[in-house]
């Protein structure tokens, strides 16, 4: 059999035929019964894949999962105050050390006294690897700190090793 | 975590909140789809590390681009194609680090496929339904990266010729091609489900 | 152009004066509690029920509850290597946890310590300033793609 006949009897199949072959190609399998066959197979293949496609369940607890995604779309408030001062100009300055200065030496003072003194503040990430994330499990007093690896172990901190393990 | 019970929302409002910036209700929309999204991912790639970091990627390209979503199609049915985009870029990929590609697959390899005899379906010899998924993933496992893709966007996302050779980026032509040999293929990787005629 | 550089040399003396102030104010406080002591495991996460030698025994109940309580899709987890270190008078204490990485942790008051966790070649990986009370774990991990499991390193203060 041709393999365009092959694959016209597979359009025909998936309703993708064009109306007006559709008849003749009837008319072929009628007397061919090499190519009714043909067509029973594919349409039984088809069937079979279409009905049994596996349950796939994703291996993560929803926690787990969500968190990756949380850090890459959560806002970045510090960023985007950099951003906005990074179009600022010499006046801006002028007025901000004028007026402002001896605020801002008060809410400095403050803010090192306090964090200096209080020992509940909120877990302050200095530098993860960008390829890492957090997560904190109240309940255990856990924190996770996840380095991704992928499956290409691409980490950009791990110099040729995978892991850790000796 | 959700501030507010999101699991009496529709995905409709789900998806009205996290446009305007509702992660909890974003979030909500993660749990309620991420094993079809992953499954999909999964079905694409075959390694589980790979189909997890390619599922979250597409959580992320999907609340950035929640704008140009216009309600045309379900969530799910959105967030697939976003997947499915991902994974056929992740391909690509490979293509560029080894011989077998999705682009320049092997079609020759098709024509074993299509001068074997042809058989006649049994499915209920002798396998439980649970049986049959596993055997006919491991049979998926088996195909070329172009031959399973084709399969898995024209049998499981029923997208249509015209639409699959705008995402794989190749003509009709070549994707009939591929989803004849692959359907040959899998005939062939379940012959004892048949009985040859 | 004068009066800008006046302005700002006047702002930044009282800067450097009341941060002073402020500094030696925190670090009295962070002083007067430096001295703790940390248990570091090193963990071989994995689905398989076995370990692989006599050097790999089971997590503990404890460790094990910790670790699950973190939804990592592992389902055993192996220690390969326990031990422990102190930290004194404000000092960092390091403690090399495999040929391929170390922690330090550093005391900054009573209940808050800053951890650096270094790979391979002293590099580091990750640094962070959180609260770390007596009982708190923190974990450092990963996955091993190429026989999918993970590797763990828990931190717990102990006092």
């Amino acid at each position: 059999m041709k393999k365009e006949l092959q694959l016209k009897l597979q359009a025909y199949l998936d309703g993708e035929l064009p109306v007006g072959e559709c008849q003749s190609l009837r008319d072929l399998l009628a007397k061919d019964r090499q190519a009714r066959e043909l067509l029973t197979e594919l349409s039984q293949t088809r069937d079979l894949i279409v009905a049994h496609e596996a349950a796939i369940k994703l291996p993560e607890t929803r926690e787990f999962y969500w968190a990756k995604i949380e850090r890459a779309i959560a806002p970045e408030p510090k960023l985007q105050r950099r951003r906005a001062a990074g179009s600022s100009i010499l006046a801006w300055w002028r007025r901000l050390l004028v007026s402002a200065g001896a605020a801002a030496v008060v809410a400095i003072a403050v803010l090192l006294s306090w964090s200096h003194a209080t020992g509940d503040a909120d877990a302050i990430t200095i530098s993860d690897g960008s390829a890492s994330f957090t997560y904190h499990n109240y309940a255990t007093a856990t924190t996770l700190v996840w380095f991704d690896y992928g499956s290409g172990n691409d980490f950009p901190n791990d110099s040729g090793n995978t892991t850790l393990i000796p | 975590m959700a501030d507010l019970d999101h699991s009496a929302t529709s995905d409709e409002a789900l998806v009205r909140s996290a446009r305007n910036g509702d992660m909890a209700a974003f979030e909500e929309l993660v749990a309620r789809h991420r094993d079809k999204i992953y499954a999909r991912a999964y079905t694409m790639m075959r390694n589980e590390d790979e189909a997890i970091d390619l599922s979250q990627e597409a959580w992320v390209k999907g609340w950035q681009r929640l704008v140009q979503f216009q309600g045309e199609s379900s969530f799910t049915t959105w967030m697939t194609r976003i997947v499915i985009n991902l994974c056929l870029d992740q391909l690509r990929k490979r293509k560029r680090q080894r011989t077998e590609s999705i682009e320049a697959m092997d079609e020759e390899s098709g024509g074993v496929e299509r001068q074997m005899p042809i058989v006649m379906i049994n499915p209920t010899a002798g396998l439980e339904r649970e049986d049959l998924r596993v055997r006919i993933d491991e049979a998926l496992g088996k195909l070329t990266e172009a031959h399973r893709t084709v399969l898995v966007l024209h049998e499981f996302e029923q997208m249509e010729y015209k639409n699959i050779a705008k995402m794989m980026n190749c003509s009709i032509g070549t994707v009939m091609s591929r989803l004849f040999y692959a359907r040959r293929k899998m005939a062939a990787l379940l012959q004892d489900l048949k009985q040859v005629d | 152009m004068m009066n800008l550089a006046s302005v700002f040399s006047k702002v930044w003396l009282w800067v450097s004066l009341i941060s002073g102030i402020a500094f030696g104010f925190g670090n009295t406080v962070a002083a007067a509690a430096a001295d703790a002591k940390f248990e570091v495991q090193l963990v071989w996460a994995t689905n398989d029920e076995k370990p692989p030698n006599d050097e790999y025994h089971p997590a503990d109940a404890a460790t094990r509850t910790r670790l699950e309580s973190l939804g990592l899709k592992w389902k055993n987890f192996f220690v390969v290597k326990k031990s422990e270190f102190e930290t004194k008078g404000g000092e960092s204490g390091r403690i090399t946890v495999s040929e391929k990485s170390s922690i330090s942790v550093k005391l900054l008051t009573a209940k808050k310590a800053e951890i650096t966790f270094y790979g391979q070649q002293g590099e580091e990986c990750s640094r962070r300033v959180q609260p770390f009370k007596a009982g708190e774990v923190l974990v450092h991990g990963g996955n091993v793609p190429e026989n999918a499991t993970a590797w763990l390193i828990t931190l717990k203060r102990l006092n």
